[in-house]
């Protein structure tokens, strides 16, 4: 798996599944106060912003030239334990919006806590990404220009 | 809403009280508003000697008879409602503690019912507060109390039955009562006054807001009719 791939397939995961939990709670809006629903939006909102900010920083700061393609292992480790962060969040938004009662200040407690505690499972995998991660491959460092190479040393 | 605690734990803790003439069965600790512990109690009383007999906050009533409601004081006493003389004073102890937090009854104030009412005329030779206890205990429990020669008696909220279009958009409501009686009081017969307090809610929400939804205000009117015919209908 290439870096970029692998860049992609995280930001694809955050991005999917923020629009899931969004939807879905759009989707029963109807069943909560307008308060809660906004409430709720500008929570999910508030906790992939942490993690969208760090990714599509990434991406935009990204530096001329192929990337150095990571261990395949570690683009599947760090896919997965996105996964399971996002699963933790997401089941419950999905089951909130199926329920036929329940609250919403129970399901923000919930993706509060939930999202902080277990922020250890991307915020390496997101750091190494997006920040650490971004070396320009060894062979095109060596034919590159100065100022390419200034940028790798700052994004180290 | 009629169990006052569910999901908790009661421990017994003492052997109900009991008087020659009143038994209360049970006294379990209830908040009816944030910072108001009352009792839930439930009592049997019989003064044969007496055709009619006085409780306080409950007003006269017959001389023998079983109660379950709300009480924020720490006793019952029960009166001669001719001579005034007290024939007995029960304290009020728990006989069942509920091992966490006592849960919420809660008894909305009387000024927190729109003043607006309907009036119903009662002519049956039947007691309105027996009819009314044990039609009012299947859907609330409801705190009596004595005003100006009125008597309140005020319920715990309960879920308000509506129709299937608004519970598959996710509404729900509740509903309390406020009875009052006799008014317009004439030798056989008096009326009673019935206000309530409708609230409508979201099945994903936890709040509950005061409504003017006519669908519910027409549940509402509904819901009391049927209570009022039970209690006239004697079933």
């Amino acid at each position: 798996m290439t870096m970029n791939q692998a860049r992609f397939g995280l930001l694809g995961i955050f991005v999917v599944c923020l629009l899931v939990q969004l939807i879905a709670f759009f989707a029963v809006g109807h069943k909560m106060w307008p308060e809660d629903l906004q409430s709720l939006v500008l929570k999910i909102l508030a906790i992939y912003s942490v993690h969208l900010t760090v990714i599509l920083g990434g991406i935009f700061a990204q530096p001329k030239g192929p990337l150095e393609d990571p261990p395949a292992s570690l683009a599947w480790t760090a896919i997965t334990l996105a996964l399971l962060w996002n699963v933790l969040l997401i089941g419950r938004s999905i089951f909130f919006s199926m329920a036929t009662q329940d609250s919403v200040p129970e399901l923000i407690k919930y993706l509060e806590g939930v999202s902080s505690s277990s922020s250890f499972l991307v915020t390496g995998a997101l750091a190494f990404f997006f920040t650490k991660g971004t070396d320009i491959a060894k062979s095109h460092v060596g034919n590159s220009s100065a100022e390419d190479k200034k940028t790798t040393f700052h994004r180290i | 809403m009629r169990d006052p605690s569910p999901g908790h734990r009661q421990t017994d803790i003492a052997i109900p009280t009991a008087t020659t003439r009143v038994i209360i069965e049970s006294a379990i600790k209830v908040f009816i508003a944030k910072n108001s512990p009352a009792y839930l109690v439930s009592y049997t009383y019989d003064f044969d000697t007496l055709p009619k007999i006085y409780i306080r906050g409950l007003g006269v009533v017959p001389a023998k008879g079983s109660y379950q409601h709300l009480s924020s004081e720490q006793e019952l006493e029960f009166r001669d409602p001719t001579t005034d003389a007290v024939l007995e004073r029960v304290p009020l102890q728990e006989t069942a503690v509920v091992a966490a937090k006592p849960p919420l009854n809660e008894v909305p104030t009387e000024n927190q019912f729109p003043p607006g009412y309907r009036s119903y005329t009662w002519e049956l030779p039947t007691s309105l507060q027996e009819r009314a206890n044990t039609v009012l205990a299947k859907y609330f429990n409801y705190l009596p109390r004595e005003s100006n020669k009125l008597t309140y008696l005020a319920t715990t909220y309960t879920q308000l039955p509506l129709n299937k279009k608004l519970t598959n958009s996710g509404v729900q409501a509740q509903l309390a009562l406020l009875l009052s009686f006799p008014h317009d009081l004439a030798t056989d017969k008096y009326s009673f006054h019935v206000q309530y307090s409708a609230k409508e809610g979201r099945a994903l929400s936890d709040e509950l807001r005061p409504t003017n939804n006519g669908e519910i205000l027409g549940a509402a009117n509904d819901f009391v009719d049927k209570i009022i015919a039970e209690m006239k209908a004697g079933r």
